[in-house]
């Protein structure tokens, strides 16, 4: 019996040893693509509200990833069902905590929406999107949330939508998902992808 | 004999005690009703701001801090070459002011403009869309015009930050005047309001 017990922890040790030793090979060749952890989180603290009173957003949003990770951002604009701009990607230059997103009228064009994502280290991408829907009035518009409470795992080369923001006319229920979204007069969406 | 010193003693006594009491309310009252002092506080040029500053449009901004709770107004005014060309707010918030903050962003209202927003601790704000600036100005700075520890009296509108566009880069801003004189420059002031009965 204690023979046994005796084999059984060595075979273990010598099981968990070749297990270290591997990862550690995996992780010498170059780091190998990671599933990436992500949460919703927002852009304002809510003691900020000094700060908050000189924005204009139209909409702000955040995540944050469980661990710094290499992610690429992009999104779409989407119309009643068409992709109007199929927008840009703007990956990580270093392993990011969190990346955050924001729109808000233009300066630039009177009517349009500047659409900005930025990285903790002062990475920053701003674009100028069509502006939202004034016709037919009335028309409502907010952010959508498309992560749950809970943590989310995107896959390497996977790519997951994880905010937008749409208008709906009045009346018709706000969209709540990925496809709903699309379906609106007006939809941003925002997409996470983890490195692969 | 002694009983004289004894009443000596006491009436020393009562007397310190009285002038002790009597003295430090009217010294207090004359703090608090007639000269604050004002300083800067960081507001936008704080760490943890940062990462939202770089949704913003703004030009540039800055923020005060009272040394009490007072009245207290913010105001502006835009100069081109030593001529005033626009001036606004002014608006006595009541309750009791701290902190106040401004920022200089590009206007979405109207194109070219520019928006001035203030805003008070009260959780109250005020935008003002303001001349707009000449486009071939290219030169920009701003500065805090209160040293550490400014004293601000009563009714006095006192320049707290300066914003210029010139179009050359020979322009420091030291005081207000050196705001009047650019191309195109505006000064922000701060006023105590009378204190509340």
């Amino acid at each position: 019996m204690m023979k046994r017990n005796r084999l059984i922890a060595v075979g273990g040790l010598f099981l968990l040893l070749f297990g270290c030793s591997n990862n550690e090979n995996e992780r010498n060749e170059s780091s190998p693509p990671k599933e990436v952890s992500v949460q919703a989180s927002s852009l304002l603290d809510p003691d900020q509200t000094e700060l908050k009173l000189h924005l204009n957003w139209t909409g702000s949003g955040a995540v944050t990833f469980a661990e710094p990770s290499s992610v690429v951002m992009s999104y779409e604009l989407w119309q009643n069902g068409t992709a109007i701009d199929p927008g840009g990607t703007f990956p990580s230059v270093d392993p990011a905590e969190s990346v955050s997103f924001a729109l808000r009228p233009s300066a630039k064009e009177l009517g349009k929406q500047t659409f900005s994502i930025s990285f903790p280290d002062s990475a920053v991408m701003t674009t100028e999107l069509p502006g939202l829907p004034t016709e037919p009035e009335p028309v409502a518009h907010g952010a959508v949330q498309l992560l749950g409470i809970d943590e989310a795992i995107i896959q390497p080369g996977e790519k997951k939508a994880v905010w937008g923001y749409a208008a709906t006319e009045i009346g018709k229920t706000s969209p709540g998902s990925e496809d709903e979204l699309k379906q609106s007069p007006w939809a941003l969406i925002v997409y996470v992808e983890a490195v692969q | 004999m002694r009983k004289w010193r004894m009443l000596l003693f006491v009436t020393g006594m009562l007397l310190a005690g009285c002038s002790e009491e009597a003295s430090p309310p009217d010294e207090q009252e004359v703090e608090s009703t007639d000269e604050v002092t004002v300083s800067e506080y960081p507001l936008f040029n704080d760490e943890k701001n940062r990462l939202i500053l770089s949704h913003m449009d703004v030009l540039d901004g800055g923020a005060v801090r009272i040394s009490e709770p007072v009245q207290a107004s913010a105001s502006y005014e835009v100069w081109s070459n030593g001529k005033l060309i626009e001036g606004g707010g002014g608006h006595f918030q009541d309750g009791e002011i701290e902190i106040i903050s401004f920022s200089l962003r590009e206007s979405s209202m109207e194109i070219g403009k520019k928006t001035l927003t203030f805003v008070y601790n009260d959780e109250s704000a005020s935008s003002n869309d303001i001349a707009a600036e000449p486009e071939a100005e290219s030169f920009r700075s701003s500065t805090m015009l209160v040293e550490k520890e400014d004293t601000l009296s009563r009714d006095e509108r006192k320049p707290v930050w300066g914003y210029t566009a010139t179009d050359e880069d020979t322009i420091l801003i030291r005081k207000p005047e050196d705001v009047q004189k650019a191309e195109y420059g505006v000064l922000v002031f701060i006023q105590k309001g009378e204190p509340e009965e």
